[in-house]
């Protein structure tokens, strides 16, 4: 008899988990190239806060190594579920800080649902 | 309207063209002279002040050819710009790439952070809602409504 299969299951789970994965992956590495290329761009997403304590290009820089780092991370395929919720993490944290610029940052919305799916896909109890 | 108007008293205007061809005469020099009307012909002068809680007004009505100075009056710089960050090409004419090139003075764009004291001003000639932002802070946006 075939075994009932979860209704909230995916059919390919490995490719689902590839495709979020990917999706994580480019725009953190792009935002950490672009951030490296053009950090006048950039800058303006940090906090004052954060400004006012630290340099810019140690801010910029810390960020570029965080986003490469989570895209490796997420590629790898390696306990995935933690490197989905320290992306989410990240991701809110952007939104948060950066509500005014909505029209900017609605994409990382997208994102931040995509990359809590890939947690939720990689849950185990 | 009020720039039209002014361009059609304007000296450069009312220079003769000694051709052959009949003159075609725009619409709006048929227009009754603003200063019989007593309508006011003089671009006005707007500010816009920035400050820690960012731009205030953060929305202004001002007529086309008006002047919009933004004053920085905060301890960090800030930089004000056309929408979208981080191009900048929303306001016609405007890019960042144009910062540092001669086309830099019809750009809306300040080009470069203001530091506190320090001022930007630019021209609105095109008719239209023209949001903006601090490109150091994109979070902090404005917009200009030109009629």
């Amino acid at each position: 008899m075939k075994p009932k299969k979860n209704p909230g299951s995916p059919d390919y789970p490995h490719l689902v988990s590839f495709v979020l994965r990917v999706a994580l992956a480019v725009p953190f590495l792009y935002a950490a190239i672009a951030a490296t290329l053009q950090p006048e761009a950039w800058v303006g997403f940090m906090p004052y806060f954060l400004r006012n304590i630290f340099s810019e290009s140690l801010l910029l820089g810390v960020h570029s190594l965080m986003n490469v780092v989570l895209a490796l991370w997420l590629l790898s395929g390696w306990k995935t579920m933690y490197a989905a919720i320290l992306s989410a993490l990240g991701l809110l944290a952007i939104i948060v800080v950066n509500l005014g610029a909505l029209d900017i940052i609605f994409r990382d919305i997208g994102l931040l649902l995509a990359a809590i799916s890939l947690a939720l896909l990689h849950f185990k109890k | 309207m009020m720039l039209t108007l002014l361009a059609a008293c304007s000296p450069q205007e009312q220079v003769v063209q000694e051709t052959d061809e009949e003159p075609v005469v725009p619409e709006e020099q048929n227009a009754p002279n603003p200063t019989e009307t007593g309508e006011e012909v003089m671009p006005a002068e707007h500010t816009v002040t920035i400050t820690a809680a960012g731009f205030e007004p953060k929305t202004l009505t001002v007529k086309a050819g008006d002047t919009v100075t933004f004053v920085n009056e905060n301890s960090n710089q800030h930089w004000p710009a056309s929408a979208m960050h981080p191009t900048h090409t929303v306001y016609p004419g405007s890019d960042i790439q144009k910062c540092g090139t001669s086309e830099e003075e019809d750009t809306f764009d300040a080009c470069r952070g203001l530091a506190q004291g320090e001022s930007f001003s630019f021209i609105f000639n095109e008719i239209g809602t023209w949001r903006y932002h601090d490109h150091l802070q994109t979070s902090s946006t404005g917009t200009i409504i030109v009629e």
